[in-house]
């Protein structure tokens, strides 16, 4: 413990060592907790899981922060659900990868090429947040979901700042909008590299990744100790339907690096063992740009008894239904993808208490076989192995199991949050 | 009661294949059954009475737009035998109708196209598990329908060499004159062959499907495959084409086997017993959930709202063109189709789905440049790497090496005249697509600022298409906008875009002005 490095300002700043990967236990007092600026200039479409882990993190560190004001995209659409505490702020920097309905507005005006004004027009975003809320260095400002531009900006306007007018950053890595930019050869190591240059720079920062083995691959590449924070836990366990059909959930829209295409074989492999009529699968659709050149596939995963196909958009309701009426999940997420990835999918299954069942190879499937949540497949005979073992299990055991593995997230993660963010 | 009108071919009043959802209708409404024969077309037959709520078209989605004019809510049935293969135009000009799907591929195509779908999937009553077929022989059995379209004998022998015991033909082909003339030579055939005409009654018909355990579907491609589904329900192993809706009923050697006419080749049939119950199975299931989907057909016809009918003339021209066009054939009525929804495009701006985002444009558009001021030529739009980007509004889809893609079926751009030429705006358009990608041969419609000028039609290399604007359309102190309507779109090969045309250049010349240098050929003949 580094404790004894650290002293309290009378406001309660931390000063001293400042690597919150090590940090102590320290809390402040209620009256002068920082407050917490949660930001996501990638949070723009109206499903997908940008909104709820959003709102998962405002729920989550509204008890340990007074203030927590998360911060998206302006051209989210002002309908959507659960996104009325979110104060619309960034312009969208990522059409060259994200298409979006909102039309394009003109960019700041500047020299050098398109990407270099996306980069401007992202630190005039900051810069326009950092001032209109008086942004400084006794708060705290949290990307739960890195991407390049945000990260890039807020480094290069916090360093103009004197040090005492620098909040401390938080960024958590999850390995997909890191490297977006079609503005230099090898943006994630501008990335990196710009991170190693803030560091040095004596920039407050402290890193944190998804999944353990992106977080080594970061510790390695930053030379600093980078925390593991996966998604925190939020959603109350749901019991076990008692339904005699074990219904899985092909869960939110579909991908072709989520496996879509390896459901049919998995399908197809149920639908011919002996306890077919015993197994139900849910499988949500792709979006319909990608759904347009697997017509013929999709009609065949169509045609597969006990299959369900639902549309690739839901609400959350009718996500919380699919749930509750489920036993498991399955994600036979793509290995190569996924290699540093975690999966919100696979927090909503322990968060609600259903099992997983996905392929090997991906970041989160170590976590599966530690908390004892499903089951690791390499191959539709191994998920029809790992189906049949849960049609054996009684329910009480299942319930229990996923209570067990449930409890065991939770304590990892609200130790990881507490340990790394404050 | 609600009155309905339930509108059908002819041709099904001795088939009977609409009757179930005539008797579904019936629960809830007052159901008149009007026969139309689309050879003979009859406009005064489809007027509707005031009183009538709605009307359902049994697969005649060609007349959607013949009931939407006249502002009544109007519920199609296609049929994917009879209607995939038309173009999109088909189904924007049904927009306003709901559609009964029974085929998923049709109802995520219109789906996509803006329209209303609800996708159904019918299974007939399975019969009970102890009357299912014993599998210690296979016995086929081939409704000889179409064998034209290469579900004959042959593919039969191919398929199952000497696994068949036997092979039932019953020989009533669509057309007649393709009947066997001659006997079957039984050297021919591995397996014995006996053949039926049309049965005295259903009942005959089913004795002889009982007699067999393999059901060879007789056509390449159904609308929901009756026939299909009820030799599904009697537990027969299933051997189908592998298009919809057999590919949407069949999960290939699961629940039935899947079969190309273009290239069939040997299969083994040992699970024959196991993928035939498993086909049984799905009819259980699906039957059951069939039961549950009829019953909100009512409500979804219910909750359509209907369209505002079309002025009279209009209203007249869309019931005297329609229905005559299709009894045309099908280049006629596509051409009648285009015309009116591009007529539709410019009244009610009713737009693709799948058009791009609207993207802000300046102000004001660019100014056009010329190269050389004494030049006839008054200015280009380059489309090559983006250098047309600030003249493009909307349907434009990004740059690529020498052209821009329309994506969608509209686009537009806009330009401002340095003046007003002298005489008419010849514009050189030098443009191309892939015509074998689209259902009919592209046709673009050009207005400049509202005005309908022509149409044109580009070809697979790019090629210089002239247009000529009067001079009266231009505007010489604000912006000139074109807009391009494009008669279809299709999937780009390998990403999510809906493309129609792709554009190289367009390049704007005064024609009253002396050339400075040769114009471009074409041009000429333009200017003469």
């Amino acid at each position: 413990m580094s404790i004894a490095l650290r002293t309290r300002t009378r406001r309660g700043r931390i000063t001293g060592a400042d690597d919150a990967a090590v940090a102590d236990d320290v809390s402040f007092p209620a009256a002068v907790r920082p407050r917490l600026f949660l930001l996501d200039p990638v949070c723009v479409l109206p499903f997908g899981h940008n909104v709820p882990s959003l709102n998962y993190y405002r729920r989550y560190l509204s008890a340990r922060f007074d203030v927590v004001s998360p911060f998206v995209c302006r051209h989210l659409p002002e309908q959507v659900e659960d996104a009325a505490e979110f104060r619309r702020h960034f312009e969208f920097y990522y059409r060259d990868f994200i298409r979006i309905a909102a039309p394009e507005t003109p960019l700041p005006e500047g020299p050098g090429h398109s990407s270099d004004r996306l980069l401007q027009c992202a630190r005039r975003d900051v810069a326009t947040l950092l001032a209109e809320h008086g942004v400084g260095g006794e708060d705290r400002v949290f990307v739960p979901s890195a991407d390049y531009y945000l990260v890039r900006a807020l480094i290069d306007e916090l360093l103009l700042r004197a040090p005492v007018n620098r909040p401390r950053l938080f960024l958590r890595f999850i390995g997909v909008m890191e490297g977006a930019s079609r503005s230099v050869a090898a943006p994630f190591e501008e990335l990196l590299s710009g991170l190693r240059g803030a560091i040095a720079g004596g920039l407050p920062i402290s890193l944190a990744a998804e999944t353990p083995s992106y977080a080594d691959l970061l510790s390695v590449r930053t030379g600093r100790p980078v925390a593991t924070v996966p998604y925190p836990l939020i959603g109350e366990q749901m019991k076990l339907p008692a339904d005699p059909v074990l219904r899985i959930y092909s869960a939110g829209s579909a991908r072709f690096d989520k496996g879509y295409l390896d459901l049919l074989d998995i399908a197809r492999a149920v639908a011919c063992a002996p306890f077919a009529e015993r197994v139900a699968f849910t499988i949500q659709m792709l979006p319909d740009a990608d759904l347009r050149s697997v017509q013929t596939y999709t009609s065949q995963l169509y045609a597969c008894p006990g299959v369900t196909l639902l549309p690739a958009i839901l609400t959350g309701a009718e996500i919380q239904h699919e749930y509750r009426r489920s036993h498991a999940v399955i994600m036979p997420y793509d290995a190569g993808i996924y290699r540093m990835r975690g999966s919100a999918i696979l927090m909503e299954a322990i968060a609600y208490g259903r099992s997983v069942l996905t392929g090997d190879g991906t970041a989160f499937a170590p976590q599966v076989r530690h908390y004892g949540n499903g089951a690791v497949c390499r191959s539709p005979a191994e998920y029809l192995a790992a189906i049949e073992a849960l049609l054996a299990m009684p329910a009480a055991e299942a319930e229990l199991r996923l209570a067990q593995a449930r409890a065991r997230f939770a304590i990892d993660t609200d130790a990881a949050y507490q340990n790394w963010i404050r | 009661m609600l009155r309905i009108l339930f509108v059908d071919h002819g041709f099904h009043e001795r088939t009977a294949s609409s009757r179930f959802m005539q008797d579904i209708l019936r629960r809830h409404f007052d159901v008149a059954c009007v026969l139309v024969d689309p050879a003979a077309p009859d406009p005064a037959a489809l007027t509707v009475a005031p009183d009538v709520f709605a009307v359902v078209l049994w697969q005649l989605d060609y007349l959607a737009p013949v009931f939407l004019a006249q502002g009544v809510r109007t519920l199609v049935v296609p049929m994917y035998d009879g209607s995939a293969n038309l173009p999109d135009e088909h189904w924007i000009a049904a927009r306003g109708a709901g559609l009964l799907n029974f085929s998923r591929a049709l109802h995520e195509r219109t789906r996509m196209l803006g329209l209303s779908s609800l996708l159904v999937k019918y299974f007939p009553p399975p019969v009970a598990e102890a009357a299912l077929p014993r599998f210690d022989t296979l016995r086929g059995f081939l409704w000889r329908r179409r064998p034209q379209e290469g579900i004959d004998l042959p593919l039969v022998r191919t398929l199952f060499g000497a696994q068949l015991a036997t092979l039932h033909v019953h020989d009533v082909p669509d057309d007649p004159a393709l009947a066997l003339r001659d006997a079957i030579d039984p050297a021919d055939h591995p397996y014995p062959i006996t053949t039926s005409t049309w049965f005295a009654d259903r009942a005959a018909y089913l004795a002889q499907l009982d007699a067999c355990n393999v059901f060879i579907a007789p056509r390449p491609a159904e609308g929901i495959g009756m026939a299909m589904l009820e030799a599904m329900a009697r537990g027969m192993l299933v051997v189908a084409n592998d298009l919809p809706t057999h590919s949407e009923y069949i999960c290939n050697w699961v629940n039935g086997v899947l079969f190309n006419t273009h290239a069939p080749g040997p299969a083994g049939f040992a699970e024959a017993a196991a993928i035939a119950r498993r086909g049984w199975r799905s009819a259980c299931d699906g039957h059951a959930a069939w039961l549950v989907q009829s019953e909100t057909i009512a409500g979804y016809l219910e909750s359509l709202r209907p369209p505002p009918p079309l002025p009279a003339r209009d209203l007249d021209r869309v019931m005297r063109m329609i229905p005559r066009a299709f009894a045309r054939g099908a280049t006629a009525y596509e051409h009648a189709v285009t015309g009116l929804v591009e007529l539709r495009l410019l009244d009610a701006d009713v737009g693709a789905p799948d058009t791009p985002p609207v993207r802000a444009w300046p102000r004001t558009a660019p100014l056009l440049m010329p190269h050389h001021a004494a030049d006839a030529e008054l200015g280009a739009i380059d489309f090559a790497q983006g250098a047309a980007q600030p003249f493009l509004r909307h349907g434009w889809s990004f740059p690529e090496a020498g052209w821009t893609w329309v994506e969608g079926l509209r686009a537009s751009l806009a330009f401002r005249l340095p003046h007003l030429p002298a005489g008419d705006l010849g514009i050189l358009c030098i443009a191309w697509t892939a015509h074998a990608q689209h259902p009919a041969p592209l046709v673009i419609g050009v207005l400049v600022n509202g005005h309908f000028v022509q149409q044109l039609r580009p070809d697979d290399s790019a090629t210089e298409l002239r247009l000529r604007v009067p001079r009266f359309m231009l505007r010489d102190d604000a912006d000139n906008e074109v807009g391009f309507l494009m008669s279809s779109s299709f999937a780009a090969a390998h990403d999510g875009r809906r493309i129609s045309c792709a554009f190289c250049r367009l390049q704007f010349f005064d024609l009253a002005a002396p050339c400075g240098e040769p114009a471009p050929a074409g041009l000429l003949e333009l200017v003469a």
